[in-house]
């Protein structure tokens, strides 16, 4: 299921009498007449509804004899909210997008020429930081941590801040004296 | 003339009553839909309020060229409804069939209503 079929299916369940018509059609599938008896609605406005329940996929009909016969799709109902929620989004692509410019944005605002201008106080902002700085740092290397200190310092005089907040954000790891970088 | 008029008044102004009680208690029972077609159906007899005020005072209270002024607008204005509601049900678009339907079963029964108070009263 799509992001735009999901949104338009849950704005057709957001409706008391579309949801007691879904009731019904779980118990059996029916035609409009027997619908709007059992509803106690016109049958033009059972015949509205059911036209917006078919447009979001939620129910299906068939013709059987001289009646039109509503049947619920139940494949649709067995789809769990975590599976549309989990989906990769439409705007998936527009969101990596906007968050590599706020990254950058970032970026320019803490760094010159290379060098680390100061620590960013909010997390979100030192976790780019710190993102940046691990560049430096190769994959399956041992570090001491004098030469991790040297590395930071390249970027910023208080390596000290800079290490353990590294380690904390999960980009290095560490056993005693040696360190590493993370892979991600 | 005027007495005419201020019964058809009051039976538009019952009616628009009636549909905002049941829009209200649609909306409470969260049946949106259903409460936009009532203000659908409210707004028809709103229009047609309208135009039996301006069919007064266009005809100067003759209560002749209004009823022939009023029942004209009651031919002229359907008549896109009509259009819209056969290209809806070409279509299979049942839910501007449903908007378009009640439109016009609303305006057949001002239509009996105003007939029926107008010549009790000639």
């Amino acid at each position: 299921m799509t992001e735009a079929e999901a949104i338009r299916l849950f704005k057709c369940l957001a409706d008391k009498s579309r949801l007691q018509i879904l009731k019904s059609l779980a118990i059996e599938d029916m035609y409009v007449e027997r619908l709007a008896e059992r509803l106690s609605l016109t049958p033009p406005t059972v015949s509205f509804h059911l036209k917006k329940l078919a447009d979001a996929g939620a129910v299906t009909s068939y013709k059987s004899q001289y009646y039109m016969m509503y049947s619920l799709n139940r494949e649709v109902f067995t789809t769990s909210i975590l599976d549309i929620i989990q989906k990769e989004s439409d705007e998936a692509g527009l969101q990596a997008q906007r968050d590599a410019q706020y990254r950058q944005k970032v970026i320019d605002t803490f760094f010159e020429y290379g060098k680390l201008k100061s620590i960013p106080t909010q997390r979100k902002k030192e976790r780019i930081v710190l993102e940046e700085i691990v560049k430096a740092f190769e994959y399956d290397r041992i570090y001491t941590e004098r030469e991790i200190n040297l590395v930071i310092a390249d970027f910023h005089d208080d390596f000290c801040t800079l290490r353990r907040d590294m380690v904390g954000e999960g980009l290095l790891a560490r056993d005693g004296q040696q360190y590493w970088r993370v892979r991600e | 003339m005027k007495e005419r008029a201020a019964r058809i008044n009051n039976y538009f102004d019952q009616q628009i009553d009636q549909c905002n009680q049941r829009i209200k208690v649609m909306q409470e029972d969260e049946r949106r839909d259903e409460a936009n077609l009532e203000k659908v159906r409210a707004n028809v007899y709103d229009i047609f309020r309208t135009i039996l005020s301006v069919a007064g005072k266009t005809c100067k209270e003759d209560p002749v060229a209004v009823k022939q002024f009023f029942l004209k607008k009651m031919e002229q204005i359907p008549a896109n409804w009509v259009t819209s509601c056969e290209q809806a049900e070409k279509h299979g678009d049942t839910v501007k069939m449903t908007i378009e339907r009640i439109k016009l079963d609303t305006v057949a029964e001002i239509r009996q209503a105003f007939v029926q108070t107008w010549e009790e009263e000639e």
